[in-house]
């Protein structure tokens, strides 16, 4: 087992380097001159060389990307003297609209991103891991045209949309909830929790309609396999045999929530915006309308290690539920 | 509980043994008039059509047929593990209970205990994420009320007992560590852990090659001796029931055809299917090109009328009007004491040799 998590974990390094140059290349060669707004307007040439040698742009994408690679290590310092910007390890790079290293902005928005993609990713869960195998269950009968109806109606509903509905009938009709804002866990967890719960709905029901799909397949399967047959004729009672069905079916599911756990926490564009909540992908949104590349590109590279991290993650925990995979 | 007894040398005359001291005793397991039918999408397809069978203790015996003959479908309504879309008529009597009339409740407990059930594919039919021994100790926990050290040690009985070597640590292995032969055995422990009045073989040795088959064969007639268990074994290896078993019962379209004791279907079949099925094994008397059977197999949804076998008889032809219009009934052949056919052509008649 050991051996085998270090393998993923070489692999994993490799992939990142090869996805930092990819976005590297494509943000820093392409046509946004991220100088020339620092620059502002009326824009000098000599200010523009000035601004561009500052912010290291006048060197060509390759190398800005070896320097990119260095502050992650090592920190880095734009420019010199009393105008100088320092970046400290590890730098993600730097905006020079905020003045502030991407690092801290990413931490200083994880907490709201965090707490909407783990409540919204364990409801999804929960309720997408209920429902799949029931209907499983009742595979032709009502619950299950219900299910597969109702998951169909959700995976086709945009997020912002099912989040306006849910503001318009929970907030301002029914007013149970707080339409939006977002409430740090320290300061109090009542209200924490209280902002959160339609949004970690919304979240939870649009990805929970994929996971009861893929489950109640996936449970069919089980339910039709030979070896909950071979445990049913050694006398094992429907329940128990169900109860191997579930684990089974959680195989796969623990591939899909991985990956889509790393997903959200790398920032949910949409259900920030309705809710009004400055997390990661408000941070990103606003970095591509200011042309702040250091944002769009350091919170491009965050939500790539997350997904890498989370693969690691799910080949790791099937590691431990699927004896097989070890070999692998 | 039976006392398992150690690893034996088994084969030689096994139809000596049996056969006679046990017909007065009442039969273990008695299927009378099994009728199942699966709901299709056009109308229910009939895969089982009034089978009426025995086993005795001590006994194999072998239900031989093609693909499609409805084989698996009575072992299957036997266990009472057919699903849901499949109705299931006529009685499966378990040591005087009949399964298909009591409640699922009542089943459960009978399965394993006293019927149990072995598949062709033990890779399949061994569950992937949990050890052998703990499937082993799983199903005798589920007959005995004991701790699991207890269960254990009888799991490591039981592996020793059907020939896995080093069983002590093997019980903790994965199945995906097992080779295909000992996949089998282990997945026999796990059918007779409990002792099993009734062990049915679904196809056990298809999936094995020659040598491998030869001591699955063995290890199942002895635990047959050993335990006292009824075996019924399924099959559409010609050559494996000429080994093992006692009694015979060949099976096409649903039907038995043939029924009979080792020696009467081998040296006298009354029925041109069993002896066109005998006349398409190989074997090392005859030499040429096998005989194949004309036609194809009739199948639920396409079955014809009268004799089902009457598209691809020999002797249809002979008989004339009565193969196509009649249904034969299973009949005793005189002079036999359990030789019976269903057949228009031998009613009055031998075969003439092939």
């Amino acid at each position: 087992m050991t051996s085998y998590i270090a393998r993923r974990l070489v692999v994993s390094l490799l992939v990142l380097l090869a996805i930092s140059f990819c976005v590297f290349m494509l943000f820093y060669s392409g046509p946004s001159d991220p100088a020339r707004v620092m620059c502002g307007k009326p824009c000098q040439p000599e200010r523009l060389t000035q601004v561009k040698h500052f912010m290291g742009t006048d060197k060509n994408a390759f190398v800005q990307w070896l320097d990119f690679l260095k502050g992650l290590f090592v920190g880095r310092t734009y420019g010199t003297g009393a105008e100088a910007a320092h970046c400290s390890a590890p730098c993600f790079g730097f905006s020079f609209d905020q003045r502030q290293s991407v690092t801290n902005l990413i931490w200083s928005r994880l907490p709201v991103t965090a707490s909407l993609a783990l409540g919204g990713a364990a409801v999804s869960l929960l309720v997408g891991m209920t429902l799949g195998p029931l209907a499983a269950i009742f595979r032709g009968r009502w619950p299950d045209a219900l299910v597969r109806g109702g998951s169909l109606f959700l995976v086709a509903t945009p997020a912002y949309l099912l989040g306006l509905l849910g503001i318009l009938l929970f907030g301002f009709q029914l007013n149970v909830v707080p339409v939006s804002g977002y409430v740090a866990l320290t300061d109090s967890p009542v209200d924490w929790a209280w902002h959160l719960v339609l949004p970690w709905c919304v979240i939870g029901l649009i990805n929970a309609a994929g996971y009861a799909r893929f489950a109640r397949n996936q449970m069919l399967d089980e339910l039709g396999s030979d070896h909950l047959l071979a445990q049913r004729a050694t006398g094992a009672p429907k329940r128990t045999v169900r109860r191997a069905a579930r684990r089974g079916v959680w195989v796969p599911i623990t591939t899909l929530f991985g990956l889509d756990l790393a997903m959200l926490l790398s920032g949910s564009i949409f259900t920030e915006r309705v809710f009004s909540m400055h997390g990661i992908g408000d941070l990103l949104i606003g970095g591509v309308s200011s042309h702040d590349l250091g944002i769009v590109v350091g919170t491009a590279l965050f939500g790539a290690a997350l997904i890498i991290v989370g693969n690691l993650v799910v080949d790791i925990v099937q590691g431990s539920i699927d004896p097989r995979v070890r070999r692998g | 509980m039976v006392e398992l007894g150690k690893n034996g040398e088994h084969g030689g005359s096994r139809h000596a043994v049996h056969t006679s001291p046990l017909l007065d005793q009442q039969p273990v397991l008695s299927l009378r008039d099994l009728q199942v039918t699966f709901r299709g999408t056009s109308g229910p397809v009939p895969a089982v059509n009034g089978v009426t069978l025995e086993a005795h203790a001590g006994q194999v015996v072998a239900i031989v047929g093609e693909s499609g003959s409805g084989k698996s479908a009575t072992a299957l309504a036997s266990m009472g593990l057919l699903p849901d879309s499949a109705t299931v008529t006529g009685s499966v009597l378990v040591e005087g209970t009949d399964l298909n009339a009591i409640p699922e409740k009542q089943r459960v407990p009978l399965r394993g205990s006293s019927i149990a059930m072995i598949f062709q594919d033990a890779l399949a039919a061994l569950n992937p994420y949990r050890t052998v021994g703990r499937q082993i100790i799983d199903a005798y926990r589920l007959h005995h009320d004991v701790d699991k050290r207890t269960a254990r040690e009888r799991a490591v009985e039981v592996l020793d007992r059907v020939g896995i070597r080093d069983a002590t640590r093997r019980v903790d292995d994965y199945p995906h560590e097992f080779s295909g032969g000992m996949r089998q055995r282990a997945m026999i422990a796990m059918a007779v852990v409990n002792d099993p009045t009734i062990l049915i073989a679904d196809e056990p040795t298809t999936a094995l090659d020659v040598t491998v088959q030869r001591q699955v064969l063995d290890l199942l007639t002895g635990l047959t001796d050993d335990l006292g268990m009824a075996l019924v074994l399924i099959t559409h290896d010609l050559g494996v029931v000429a080994e093992v078993a006692d009694q015979i019962a060949v099976m096409y379209a649903g039907r038995i055809v043939e029924s009979g004791s080792v020696l009467d279907i081998f040296d006298h079949p009354a029925h041109p299917y069993t002896q066109a099925l005998l006349g398409a094994t190989p074997n090392l008397e005859t030499s040429g090109r096998l005989a194949a059977i004309p036609g194809v197999p009739a199948s639920g949804t396409n079955l014809p009328s009268g004799c089902p076998f009457h598209p691809r008889c020999a002797f249809a032809a002979e008989v004339g009007e009565a193969c196509r219009t009649k249904r034969p009934v299973l009949e005793l052949r005189p002079g036999t004491p359990a030789h019976r056919a269903a057949c228009h052509f031998t009613t009055d008649r031998e075969l003439p040799d092939a």
